[in-house]
């Protein structure tokens, strides 16, 4: 059974047209799966409505089996993480103060933290590498580490499914595959199923089991890497004319966006586009060729 | 990498890192916070017409019997009612003040803004000078009343649909405020007519006339909105960080907002129907206090207590003996909003000057 599945939801805020129409998507257990689409297309609106953070205007979110908006939001919290894109705590909380807030929902008001709550909250600062920075304050924290504290409140939650809105976004190259890494390690040892936004699709393809693509509120495509990264998809859904390859040093699919082609609607572009692709991915190829010999 | 540098005094020690130094510095600000307090309760007993040294104040509050009859009945009868008011009144406008801070994550409201006692004080106005007959009892309840209404026209107004900015709030706040106040200063010049001091009781705070009864009004609002706003602390500290991690931390968001809201609206009520509006002991408490203690509500509540109180003790106390005799008319008496203002108003626009990214 999906650990989270949206049966034909349909999403608009107040006042406006649909942002996500009759969308159906089933996330299994112990997969990471990335939604990729382009700026508007309803992915962060989806996310938020897979959270529980809004109601759809028709159709149902299932967690594990049961609707999740007839669930009261502390049971939820118990199954089910969500990291909003750009959080904001006071700037004078510790570390350890913030992962100590993810038990909230796991304690009763009248009943002070539990040692097993400690324990929580000890290994969700291990696991993110936070342990010697517990007492630090967030306002002395790196952008990297930052992020990692919130991943780290979010462990504390001890959640079966994690979602994640844009968690790399405002991150330098190393902090976001630091990131990425320690998703994918929670992943293999904890079994943790992660959803989550991502707008680089190479990053997407190299950590995500499956990809997810949305265009204009519904559902494009779903399915592995190498199914959904396709010069059709980037063409059709972000309007991007561009090459295909494969990774030499991962193996999994790498793209090369060549030209936008916003606009051109119906276009399957340029046969010159198409070519350069082509020597594009060629040249990717022989790169990776160079570098397994000489490794 | 934002803001490095040390965002209060007590950063430099917490960066150290101990969280035992910061629990320690905590119970510091509390205890020397409590100490303000005790002595500005002990002052303002002894100071007045007749001044009664420390001593004998702290012997008359241990033993009546022990001090004589004259300075027993100042100390008890005719001084202590009206500090442990004002005690009270500062106590319910800095917690409402913290608690309204947290509803809105903003430093910039209070209930004075946010036109929680403009609410409060109209419909105190209303029931005890419009409505002959109307029980003196019931005033703090029709200002509770009358105080979450303004709260919730101010949350309607700034509401569009899916949530509140602090601007919105903060202008609807203004409006309403001077609305309701223009309304108020309406009914008090169509009925009162036993002298300004009155009239300026009720537009500027003030606490000329309170003695035991309305002691007895207030203590019972101060004690439940107390020991309520300590009860919903852990809950405010979730909604620090955002409605969208709060509700996924699985806080019930606008359920905890609107309760916080109501304790906000029971202090600021009550303080109002008995000392009129008293302006910036709301905003400026709890900053003082979060810039000393941080902005954990559990440590917060307790210090914008204290500190709340201590304020409301020391200004009456200025308001009724240092401003008129400095003055050179020691017979005449300030209104202690006028005070609070003189005192924080500077002190406010210090902390704006002196604040940094933690807001």
């Amino acid at each position: 059974m999906p650990i989270l599945q949206a049966d034909r939801l349909t999403l608009s805020y107040r006042r406006g047209s649909p942002v996500v129409r009759d969308l159906s998507l089933a996330i299994e257990p112990g997969e990471i799966a990335a939604l990729v689409g382009p700026n508007g297309s309803g992915k962060s609106t989806l996310l938020r409505a897979l959270a529980r953070l809004m109601r759809p205007q028709s159709g149902t979110v299932y967690l594990d089996g049961r609707p999740i908006h007839r669930q009261p939001a502390r049971k939820v919290a118990q199954q089910l993480a969500i990291l909003p894109q750009n959080p904001t705590a006071p700037e004078d909380l510790t570390v350890r103060d913030l992962v100590a807030r993810g038990r909230f929902a796991r304690q009763a008001w009248w009943r002070p933290a539990s040692q097993r709550d400690q324990a929580v909250i000890d290994w969700a600062l291990d696991v993110t590498g936070l342990a010697g920075l517990a007492t630090r304050q967030l306002s002395t924290l790196s952008g990297g580490e930052r992020q990692r504290a919130w991943i780290a409140l979010a462990l504390a939650q001890e959640p079966r499914v994690l979602l994640l809105d844009e968690p790399t976004t405002f991150l330098d190259i190393s902090h976001q595959l630091e990131i990425m890494a320690l998703l994918q390690t929670l992943n293999r040892d904890s079994g943790l199923s992660i959803v989550m936004v991502l707008h680089d699709l190479n990053q997407a393809a190299r950590f995500c089991h499956r990809l997810i693509a949305i265009r204009d509120g519904r559902l494009y495509a779903a399915g592995t890497p190498d199914e959904v990264l396709t010069e059709t998809m980037l063409s059709e859904v972000f309007q991007v004319e561009g090459a295909v390859g494969r990774d030499p040093f991962t193996g999994t699919p790498i793209f090369t966006p060549l030209q936008s082609v916003r606009g051109r609607n119906g276009s399957e572009g340029s046969p010159d586009a198409a070519s350069a692709g082509a020597q594009h991915a060629e040249r990717i190829q022989q790169a990776g060729n160079y570098h397994a010999e000489h490794r | 990498m934002r803001n490095l540098a040390p965002a209060s005094p007590i950063v430099s020690i917490q960066y150290a890192g101990q969280a035992r130094w910061r629990l320690a510095w905590r119970a510091l600000v509390m205890g020397l916070s409590a100490l303000l307090l005790l002595a500005g309760v002990v002052y303002s007993l002894g100071s007045g017409s007749v001044s009664i040294p420390s001593r004998d104040v702290i012997a008359a509050l241990q033993d009546r019997e022990s001090v004589s009859r004259m300075t027993g009945i100042i100390v008890h009868e005719v001084r202590l009612p009206r500090v442990l008011v004002g005690l009270l009144v500062g106590i319910n406008l800095g917690v409402s003040g913290t608690l309204l801070q947290g509803v809105v994550r903003s430093p910039l409201a209070d209930p004075y803004i946010l036109g929680v006692s403009a609410g409060g004080g109209l419909a105190a106005a209303l029931t005890s000078l419009m409505i002959p007959g109307f029980p003196p009892g019931a005033v703090p309840a029709a200002a509770f009343v009358g105080a979450l209404l303004g709260a919730l026209v101010v949350y309607a107004v700034a509401w569009d649909g899916t949530g509140v900015t602090t601007t919105r709030l903060a202008l609807a706040g203004v409006a309403l405020t001077t609305m309701l106040g223009a309304f108020t200063t309406t009914v008090v010049v169509m009925t009162v007519e036993v002298g300004a001091q009155t009239v300026f009781q009720w537009l500027v705070g003030g606490l000329y006339t309170v003695g035991w009864k309305e002691y007895r009004l207030i203590a019972p609002y101060s004690a439940a909105g107390v020991v309520l706003a300590m009860l919903l602390a852990g809950r405010a500290n979730i909604l620090a960080l955002g409605d969208d991690v709060a509700q996924g931390l699985g806080l019930r968001v606008e359920q905890t907002r609107f309760m916080m809201s109501a304790v906000a609206a029971i202090l600021a009520g009550s303080s109002v129907a008995v000392a009129g509006l008293v302006a910036f002991v709301g905003l400026l408490v709890p900053n003082v206090a979060r810039r000393l203690v941080g902005s954990d509500f559990r440590f917060l509540i307790p210090t914008s207590l204290l500190l709340g109180g201590a304020l409301m003790v020391w200004a009456d106390a200025a308001a009724r003996v240092t401003f008129p005799t400095l003055l050179g008319n020691p017979n005449i008496e300030f209104p202690v909003g006028i005070v609070t203002a003189v005192i924080g108003g500077p002190l406010f626009l210090w902390l704006v000057r002196a604040r940094r990214s933690q807001w």
